[in-house]
């Protein structure tokens, strides 16, 4: 390797070192939350830090490191929703769409929707409500929870997703529809009418 | 009586809340269209709960975006692992 070279690979491990330091508490803090399991967010962020060594030259030095570090960890995190709900594991439970509808494919008396008291315009403020919404998405079924997770971090719209995953739009929303219904359940009972 | 009508022309609830979930990440047909806004229109149960799906629609687009609010760890966590990423690039 000529000097120039190996100077400028020698400053690009000084800088990923330094980034390392600073931001991996915080990107596995995240990566861990997503995936709730030490070993796989562990992998993520250090493949996030390799992928950041590997095209360095791409990020811009106008932006942010921690920015750009979060959305090569995003992609990870989509990656593994994907996998995800590609493969979900046997009998993993979960409400069928019996449990809200009569055999006319009407509500049953105990689902009919009802409006929910209060005002709801700045749930995201009280953190109660987070970790309810966060305990419900947990109970969900893995594979749903990761079709809800990989919808709502990736930026691309079900079209996209679906070819990605290479299932049927159909499959996909059917996934969503169970899991919507079902978490909306859970909030109901556990935030809306506690 | 009234509900059975809407279901045998129109829809059932079971397949009316399935396209208000599909409309939020796919296009509908013209004819799915139509079909939801008449059972939309009669049916009360099902008007509340495209309200509350695009509530948590817009609950969750902010929530599961946002990594300001991921639970905080004590910083010894994470020791082991920088020293194992910085080992690793030091390979590279």
């Amino acid at each position: 390797m000529n000097e120039p070279l190996k100077n400028v690979r020698a400053d690009a491990n000084e800088v990923m070192k330094s980034w390392v330091t600073i931001y991996t508490h915080s990107l596995y803090e995240w990566a861990y939350y997503k995936v709730a399991d030490k070993a796989t967010a562990e992998d993520l962020v250090q493949e996030t830090f390799l992928s950041a060594f590997q095209s360095l030259d791409r990020f811009k030095q106008e932006s942010q490191p921690k920015t750009w570090l979060f959305s090569i960890l995003n992609h990870k995190i989509i990656d593994h929703f994907r996998k995800r709900v590609k493969s979900p594991l046997v009998d993993e439970g979960g409400a069928g769409l019996d449990y809200y509808f009569d055999h006319h494919g009407e509500w049953g008396d105990h689902s009919r929707p009802q409006e929910w008291p209060g005002d709801d315009s700045h749930l995201l403020d009280h953190p109660e409500f987070r970790t309810t919404l966060d305990e419900c998405m947990q109970r969900l079924p893995g594979s749903w929870s990761a079709a809800l997770q990989l919808k709502y971090l990736s930026e691309k719209d079900g079209k996209e997703i679906c070819q990605d995953l290479r299932i049927s739009s159909s499959n996909f929303w059917q996934i969503l529809h169970r899991a919507k219904l079902q978490l909306r359940k859970c909030l109901e009972i556990h935030w809306f009418k506690k | 009586m009234k509900k059975r009508i809407i279901h045998f022309f129109v829809l059932s609830c079971r397949k009316a809340t399935g396209l208000i979930e599909k409309r939020l990440y796919f296009k509908l047909s013209a004819l799915e269209k139509i079909q939801l806004r008449w059972h939309l229109t009669l049916c009360d149960a099902c008007t509340v709960y495209t309200k509350q799906s695009s509530l948590l629609h817009k609950l969750l687009s902010k929530h599961e975006h946002d990594h300001t609010h991921a639970p905080h760890l004590p910083e010894d966590t994470t020791q082991d692992l920088k020293e194992r990423i910085i080992r690793k690039l030091e390979k590279e």
